[in-house]
Formats: structure tokens, C-alpha cells, sequence
């Protein structure tokens, strides 16, 4: 059988990347299972809320609002061209709503909390701390994965809501001054075309994504191999693999929310 | 008692565990001699079941660890401490939370009750005054003894050394010998103590066995042992005596 | 201090849910809602373009939203308005679907009604509705028209590539044995020609009559055509006039406005004043053309015309009449048909022209449509396809047309209208016009000296 199989193109990348994704859903399960059980490591918990959704909040205020304005500037632009310039906050305040604000958030934790998490977890493997929790009878999936990846689910849609409405504030702030668009058509197009939906959807998604980064970047942690050039090819490894699942999993879930939402709606 | 049967276990086609059997008695200190890279620290690991075998069975006491899951296996670790070679001590805590760490997990204590246990533990190895640094402001041998305090915190029954003395001068390796020894002697711990160092061995010993190319090639006292008929053996207390 | 983590997170969360409920209360409809309005119904022919959420207006003033748009049993758009608790609207008011610019959204314009009558009560229907106009068309068919194009474009390649072969190519024969045959005649025999113009001259005096006699909106029209050919003449476009939008107006004169600023301004703009007359033969029936052009550069214009429609549809409308008799109500509806002979279509079209071609699009005979011009010396192809969302669901609208100048003024056309519509067959038609330009404009009324 295998030597039949051996003849297929990349069968042994294709074997690889099989076995990849089979041994992440068995350690996504068993960190599942963990999280459920006793003991409840509450400060744990609350420590990594701390730390993926409080300190993200700089970087989150400062690319919401800078993805707002450039967002609201290019759309403007194009608008005025039409004379729909009005259109410019329903537009900004839909997309970021929908898309830009947790595929970006999702990012940005991806990249400031994701890698911390692939970096720690991966330097707590290599220096057998992975395997002195193992010995103390402590279950590093539930002390060391289940607080991050319970902090992201929580975190991550919390900081979406944050992008969201700081982005609006940089489209708001963009459109009235720069676009000389009237304050009251803007938000009242704004007001009009989001839905509490579009909010929630994209708050969803966002809690999906954390659910994803998390348990991506721990796995890839947990993964490490070879001393302190492991732990950076681990890092590497889990920024990769988050985003390119945050983005394939956007496509996947827009179409679902969109037929959740449609199909409920009225 | 601890009984290994028939183990075998191998890492990419590499066999390091080629049928060891091997019964460790209770309340005695058990030093498993043998060259670098033989399968000593594999057969360690097994012992507390961080890895489970390709074939043949770990028993504690009537249980076959490998056939246990992973939430059973858990609550039978608690009667485990393990020393790593390199301490493993947490190095987002110090000192202090690093011993105090099994204590939180596993017991009700208040934290009066921890801090006296803590408190006990590092001055019977012997780094009294040093709870506040962190691991990173430690030599090799302190943390060491820091993982020994961590690893008799909650009083295992069984305690497994993996190298204690690798790397540590004679009188702190002496120190090492002379605490494991006091530990099974006050608490009758049963000790597996993984080693290349052969006074050492001889020391603290009540049974010696020797593993080669993944095999336990000699079992016996110190005394049975240092009196083998097998080469090996003979050449590898040779050496190592000549070393240390 | 130093906080402990609890805390931090304990005020990260309640700054978001702050956020959330804040904009979710902004968000939500809580106007409609939190006011506990009212649902009424209005059954629309075709409400193409209306979604959920869409406003419902009292004079410019929002008064609630459209909840859902489902189907009537016999097939008609049936809109359900979600009114607020303190609006009322007598029984007769009426119900209008509307569109907001160009490509601004549609929504339910209300016309209150006589105040004196009982007021609409929950889940009660509009007596009467209206759907939308023809932008709302012309938005919705941009796809299809797009898609039309291209199949006619390739159509025309088709007919192009025949060697004096095919239908068109035909009547272009014809047409061109019947223009040298009309010049033969125009040479020799000046009185004739003399007494064609006075037919021509007749007629327009009759469109004129007919125009001046029929109903307000009519006037309305003719009147609208008038201020944009004043204004024009002033050198400001009110093209946007034509329709029926002041929002569009709006748009369209500041889209004007800085096309021209590009342009270099009004100075450039030339104007023409034009009409002809075509004899459809299947039909037997005159369509009149009243034509303006507006060059803006040398090669943009917008044309603009008034047709007057041989198809005119039949116009329902629904009478309500309460009967009471010894206490009961009853409601009487009654409908009557009525062809609106005298009804005229719009074309409105933005031209550019390439070396000897010319294409332009926009509205044509009030349906959006497009167009591919020719003109070599003095003879002129003019292509057309429009209303492809046709009202009996045929085929779209086609029209193929030479154009010979006489003089300068001169003109005589003939080609085939409605082409490939199943329901009838080819209509051919000959005809005849004429067209002044800018300085002439002023000397209008003298048509007999045009035929110098």
C-alpha cells in the first residue's frame, strides 16, 4: 500500500502536512478536555487575559485607528468620484465590522501574543520545564494551553470591538476633516447600514480566530525542538501557520455568518 | 516496587530500548549505571511515564503505567519527584515559587503553612536566605538543589535523579549524595538515581545496575556488582574510578 | 501600583462592553422599535432595488422603515412598513417607491392624504402605490446592459463583415437608392421639395398643439424642456431636469459642474435644436422626435430628446369608494384602463465621439439603453438598443438608422425600428428632419428660410 502511495507527487510532504494537522486536533482535544477539568487555574486565566487582550490594547488603538483613516481616505476618494462621499462611515463601519476588524486584530495578537506563546511554551520544552510540569503531576495542556487559549476566545472579540470602534473614530475623524463630508450624514449612514449582526458576526469570528492563533501558536510551542534555534523556528512557525489559518478560516466563516444571518434575518 | 518488563523503545528507527527488564525495590536507592547515550534517561523517563513504550510495561505496584490515560496517569505522578539534569526549574518564578509551586497545586496548605514547608526544604539543601532570586541568578548546583527542594516538596514516595551530580564539584557532588542518602534513610524514599559517576555510585548505592546498548546488562549490590565476570562491567567501573 | 491582573482585565472588559452596548443602541433600529410602531402594508408592481432597513419618508422626514419585502399571491412585491407609534396617515394616502440619485438607495416616499378621513390602523394596506421610476431601472439593468452590449457589438461586427449581404445591409441599399432618387427629385423639382417642408412645418405645428393640449404633466414636461433650453442658452446645464429627482438634479449639475471646471468652462458648449419625423410602415403610425444636443468639447455631448410614444401603455387606476348603508362599510375598488395616448418618452445620453464613430448611452425612450454612431461626409449610421427589460419580456428594443444631410439643415432618415421583437415584424420607416445650430437658434421661428 505505502509503496503504492510513495509514487505520488510530494507524497511525502503531503504525509507530513497529514500529520501535522491530525497530531494539532489531538492536541487541540486534549487541551479541550483539560480545560474542563479541575483544578481551575483562575489567576493563570486571568494573567494571560492580561496579558493577550490589556497590553495588546496600544498596538490595537493605534492600528484601529490608523486602518480607519487610511480605509476612510482611500473609500472617500474613490466616492467622491460619484459624489457618495455620505457613503464613506456605512462603508468604513461595515468592512471593519465584518472583516478588517477581526481579521486585523486577530493578527496583531497573532503576532504580539501568538508568538510570545510559541517563544515561552517552546523555551519551557526545551529546558524539560514542559516535562518538570509532567512530573509535579501538573497537565502542562491545562496549565500552560487551556489559559491562553480560553484568554484569546474571551480576548481577541473584545479587542475587535476595541478596532472596531476606534477605526470608525479615525473614519469619522478623517471624513470630517479631510473629506469635508457633513458629521450627520456620516454617522446617520453609518448608524444605518451596521447592524448589531454585522457586530456580533464579526465578534465570532474573532473569538474563532483567538481559538485558532492560541491553539496554533501553543501546539507549535509545544513542538519544539533543538534549543534556542528551535524555539525561534517554532515562533516563525506558529505567526505563519495562525495567519494563514486566520485568513482561510475568514473566507470560511463570512460565508457561514453571512448564511446564518441572512437565513435568520428576517 | 517497581518492576520494568521486556521494554522496548525506539526514536526514528533507532532502537535505545532493546528488552530491559529490571525490578527496583522499595525503599532502597537504585543507581542505574552505563555509558552516555546507552538508554538511561529513556528508561528514566519511562519510569514516571513521560513516554509510553513501543513494547512491555512499566508495573508500580501491581499498575501497568503504560495502559493507563492521561488523567490517570496524572493523579499516579503525584507520588512521583523527579530532579532533571538540568534542574527545569520555571524560570518566570524564583526561587521561592519555584518550591512552593507543587505545594499550591497539590495541597489545601495556607500559605503560612507553604512558606514554612518552603522555607524547610531549601535549608535541608542547603540555600537558605536565597527565596527571592530568580533561577536565572543561580549556578548549576544551586539550581539543582532548588529542583531537589521542588522534587521533595510534597514528600514523594519515589524520587528519580536524573545525573544529580553531572557537572557539580566534589564536595557539592558529595553534599547531593549525602542529602539523597538522608532522604531515603529519614523517609524511606525509593530513589532511582540516573549516574555515570561511579564512587558516587558506590556511595550511596543499595543496588547497581548497569545498562548497555539497551539492555540492563548487571544487577546486584555494590559489592556483587564491583565483582562482575562481565567486560563491560569491569571496564566501565575501571574507568570511572580512574575518572572520579 | 501595581494592579493585579484580575483587576486590569476586570476594566478592559467593562470599557468593551461599554463599547458594545453603546454601539449596538446606536446601531440597532431602536427608533422604530423603542417607540413601539405600527406595521402597515404597500403592494408594489416591481419593487426592484427596496431591501429591509429602507427608509420610509414623509416629505424628506423619516417615519420608519421597510421591516420585509415578500409576494403578494398574484405576484406583486408586498412591502411591510414598520411606522412610528406617533405618525398617522389617512386612509387615501399613498404610497411611492423612489430612488435617491443615480445610485443612491430606494425608498417609500409617502404622500398623506386628505387629513379628514380615519386614519390607516395596524397591518391596514396603501390604497394606492407606485413603483419606481426609470432610474431605478436604469440602475438595476447596468449589469445587463453591459452584457447586451457586447452580444450587439459582436452582432454589429457580424453585419459589418456581410458583403452586400443580410437584412441591413439591405436597407442601406435601399435607403441609398432612395436618397439618390430623393436628390434626382430635389434637383429638378424645387416645388416639391418646397411642399415637403410645409408638411414638415405642419406637423410640428401639430406636435405643438398636441403638446399644448394635453394634461399637467405633459406641460410640465414641455415646460421642464423649455427652462433647460433657456438655461442652456444662459450657459448653465439643468440637464438633470428631466428627471424627476432633485437629488439627481443636484448630483448631475455638480458632476456637470466640475466636468466643465475640467473642460475649461461654458464657452466651449455648443448647442443644436432638432426634428424629424419617421413613417413606421408596420405600425402605420408617426414617431416625432424633438432633439437638443449639447456639445461640451468637440468630441462629448449630451443628447437629449423627446419621443412621442407609439406603444403607449394602458394606465390602470384603482378607485376606492366607501359605500355605507344603514351602518355597514362597504368598500368598492374599481379599475379603469386608460391609454394615454399622448405620453411621451425621454432620451437622455452622454455621447463620445472617436474620429467618424460616436458612442453614447443613457436613457433612451426612458429606458436605458446604448448607442454606436457613424458619420462619413454627408451620411450618418446611427445604431441604438435599449429597453432590454422590455415590458412583455421580449427582446430588447433595437434600431438601426441613416441619416442623409441635404443641407446643412436638411435631413432624411430610414432604417428599420424594433428589429428583432418577435411580436411584430420588421418595422421599416422612412422621414424626414431638420436641425439648427447655435447662432440659428435665434431665427427658429422662420422654417421657410431654412430651405435655402
Amino acid at each position: 500500500m505505502t509503496a503504492i502511495l510513495k509514487f505520488i507527487p510530494f507524497w511525502n510532504v503531503l504525509l507530513a502536512a497529514l500529520m501535522g494537522l491530525g497530531d494539532w486536533c489531538r492536541f487541540a482535544w486534549a487541551s479541550i478536555t483539560w480545560t474542563f477539568r479541575p483544578p481551575y487555574r483562575y489567576h493563570n486565566f486571568f494573567y494571560q487575559m492580561q496579558f493577550i487582550g490589556v497590553q495588546s490594547l496600544p498596538i490595537i488603538l493605534l492600528t484601529g485607528l490608523f486602518t480607519g483613516m487610511v480605509f476612510a481616505l482611500q473609500t472617500g476618494k474613490t466616492f467622491a468620484l460619484f459624489k457618495m462621499q455620505n457613503l464613506v462611515g456605512s462603508t468604513v463601519g461595515l468592512a471593519l465590522a465584518r472583516e478588517i476588524a477581526p481579521v486585523f486584530t486577530a493578527l496583531m495578537v497573532t503576532a504580539r501574543a501568538g508568538s510570545a506563546m510559541a517563544a515561552e511554551i517552546g523555551t519551557m520544552r526545551v529546558t524539560e520545564q514542559v516535562d518538570a510540569l509532567y512530573t509535579m503531576a501538573v497537565d502542562p495542556l491545562q496549565y500552560l494551553v487551556s489559559p491562553r487559549v480560553i484568554g484569546c476566545i474571551f480576548m481577541v472579540p473584545l479587542l475587535t470591538m476595541i478596532f472596531n470602534y476606534v477605526g470608525c473614530v479615525g473614519a469619522y475623524l478623517v471624513g470630517t476633516t479631510l473629506l469635508d463630508i457633513p458629521s450627520g450624514p456620516f454617522l446617520r449612514h453609518l448608524y444605518w447600514y451596521v447592524d448589531p449582526e454585522d457586530i456580533f458576526g464579526g465578534m465570532l469570528k474573532a473569538a474563532v480566530f483567538g481559538f485558532f492563533l492560541a491553539m496554533i501558536s501553543c501546539y507549535k510551542g509545544f513542538k519544539t525542538e533543538g534549543g534556542a534555534e528551535g524555539v525561534g523556528r517554532s515562533t516563525t512557525g506558529a505567526v505563519v501557520a495562525s495567519s494563514v489559518t486566520i485568513l482561510v478560516a475568514d473566507y470560511f466563516l463570512t460565508t457561514w455568518i453571512l448564511e446564518f444571518f441572512t437565513t435568520h434575518h428576517h | 516496587m517497581i518492576e520494568i518488563v521486556d521494554l522496548y523503545k525506539s526514536f526514528n528507527g533507532t532502537a535505545v530500548l532493546q528488552g530491559m527488564n529490571l525490578v527496583i525495590p522499595t525503599g532502597k536507592i537504585t543507581v542505574i549505571i552505563g555509558p552516555s547515550g546507552c538508554g538511561k534517561t529513556v528508561l528514566l523517563r519511562h519510569i514516571i511515564g513521560l513516554w509510553k513504550p513501543d513494547r512491555g510495561k512499566v508495573m508500580l505496584d501491581k499498575v501497568n503505567l503504560s495502559a493507563l490515560n492521561r488523567f490517570q496517569l496524572n493523579e499516579i505522578r503525584r507520588r512521583f519527584g523527579m530532579l532533571f539534569q538540568h534542574a527545569a526549574l520555571f524560570d518566570s518564578m524564583n526561587v521561592y515559587e519555584n518550591v512552593a509551586f507543587p505545594l499550591r497545586e497539590h495541597t489545601k496548605k495556607s500559605e503560612r503553612e507553604i512558606q514554612n514547608i518552603v522555607v524547610e526544604k531549601l535549608s535541608l539543601v542547603g540555600l537558605s536566605g536565597n527565596e527571592k532570586k530568580m533561577p536565572s541568578d543561580l549556578s548549576g548546583g544551586m539550581r539543582k538543589r532548588v529542583g531537589l527542594a521542588r522534587a521533595i516538596a510534597l514528600q514523594p514516595e519515589i524520587i528519580l535523579y536524573d545525573e544529580p551530580t553531572t557537572g557539580l564539584d566534589p564536595i557539592m557532588t558529595e553534599a547531593i549524595d549525602n542529602l539523597i542518602l538522608e532522604m531515603q534513610r529519614k523517609l524511606s524514599i525509593t530513589s532511582v538515581v540516573i549516574s555515570h559517576d561511579i564512587p558516587s555510585a558506590f556511595r550511596i548505592a543499595d543496588q547497581i545496575s548497569m545498562v548497555y546498548k539497551g539492555k540492563i546488562i548487571e544487577t546486584g549490590t555494590p559489592d556483587v556488582f564491583r565483582n562482575s565476570k562481565k567486560e563491560e562491567v569491569q571496564e566501565f567501573i575501571r574507568k570511572g574510578e580512574g575518572k572520579g | 501600583m501595581k494592579l493585579k491582573p484580575e483587576i486590569k482585565v476586570g476594566i478592559f472588559a467593562i470599557l468593551t462592553v461599554i463599547i458594545i452596548i453603546f454601539a449596538t443602541i446606536r446601531v440597532g433600529d431602536q427608533s422604530i422599535v423603542a417607540g413601539g410602531g405600527y406595521d402597515l402594508y404597500a403592494i408594489f408592481s416591481n419593487a426592484a432595488g427596496l431591501y429591509p432597513k429602507a427608509a420610509v419618508e414623509v416629505a424628506g422626514v423619516d417615519v420608519g422603515v421597510v421591516k420585509d419585502i415578500g409576494l403578494t399571491p398574484d405576484g406583486k412585491a408586498k412591502a411591510r412598513l414598520a411606522i412610528k407609534k406617533s405618525v398617522k396617515f389617512p386612509q387615501n394616502s399613498l404610497a411611492f417607491l423612489k430612488t435617491r440619485g443615480f445610485l443612491g438607495e430606494a425608498y417609500v416616499e409617502i404622500i398623506t392624504g386628505d387629513p379628514h378621513l380615519p386614519s390607516l390602523k395596524k397591518g391596514d394596506f396603501f390604497v394606492k402605490t407606485e413603483s419606481g421610476g426609470d432610474v431605478t431601472t436604469l440602475v438595476n439593468q447596468f449589469g445587463s446592459v453591459a452584457d447586451d452590449v457586447k452580444d450587439i457589438t459582436g452582432t454589429i461586427k457580424g453585419w459589418t463583415n456581410e458583403e452586400k449581404g443580410g437584412e441591413i445591409a439591405t436597407t442601406v441599399h435601399n435607403l441609398n437608392d432612395f436618397v439618390r432618387v430623393l436628390r434626382e427629385v430635389s434637383v429638378r423639382n424645387e416645388q416639391n421639395l418646397d411642399r415637403i417642408m410645409q408638411n414638415m412645418a405642419d406637423l410640428t405645428h401639430e406636435i405643438k398643439g398636441m403638446v399644448s393640449n394635453s394634461r399637467a404633466n405633459v406641460e410640465l414636461s414641455s415646460e421642464r424642456i423649455a427652462s433647460i433650453s433657456q438655461k442652456i442658452d444662459e450657459g448653465r446645464g439643468t440637464i438633470g431636469k428631466l428627471v424627476n429627482d432633485p437629488e439627481t438634479i443636484q448630483k448631475l449639475n455638480d458632476s456637470l459642474d466640475s466636468l466643465n471646471d475640467a473642460l475649461g468652462g461654458y464657452r466651449s458648449l455648443e448647442l443644436s435644436l432638432g426634428f424629424h419625423t419617421e413613417y413606421l410602415k408596420s405600425s402605420e403610425d408617426f414617431k416625432n422626435y424633438f432633439d437638443i444636443a449639447l456639445g461640451l468639447t468637440p468630441d462629448e455631448a449630451v443628447l437629449l430628446s423627446l419621443v412621442n410614444d407609439t406603444e403607449p401603455p394602458l394606465k390602470r387606476e384603482n378607485r376606492t369608494t366607501n359605500i355605507t348603508v344603514g351602518g355597514t362599510t362597504t368598500t368598492v375598488q374599481t379599475e379603469t384602463a386608460v391609454l394615454q395616448r399622448n405620453k411621451l418618452l425621454f432620451s437622455a445620453q452622454l455621447a463620445k465621439k472617436f474620429y467618424n464613430l460616436r458612442i453614447r448611452g443613457g436613457l433612451i425612450e426612458s429606458t436605458g439603453g446604448v448607442g454606436l454612431d457613424y458619420a462619413q461626409g454627408p451620411l450618418n449610421a446611427q445604431f441604438s438598443a435599449f429597453d432590454f427589460q422590455t415590458k412583455f419580456n421580449s427582446k430588447p428594443h433595437l434600431k438601426a438608422l441613416g441619416q442623409l444631410n441635404l443641407t446643412q439643415n436638411l435631413y432624411l432618415v430610414g432604417g428599420a425600428d424594433d428589429f428583432i421583437n418577435p411580436r411584430q415584424s420588421i418595422d421599416y420607416f422612412v422621414g424626414g428632419g431638420f436641425q439648427i445650430v447655435d447662432d440659428q437658434i435665434k431665427s427658429v421661428m422662420g422654417l421657410s428660410s431654412l430651405a435655402k
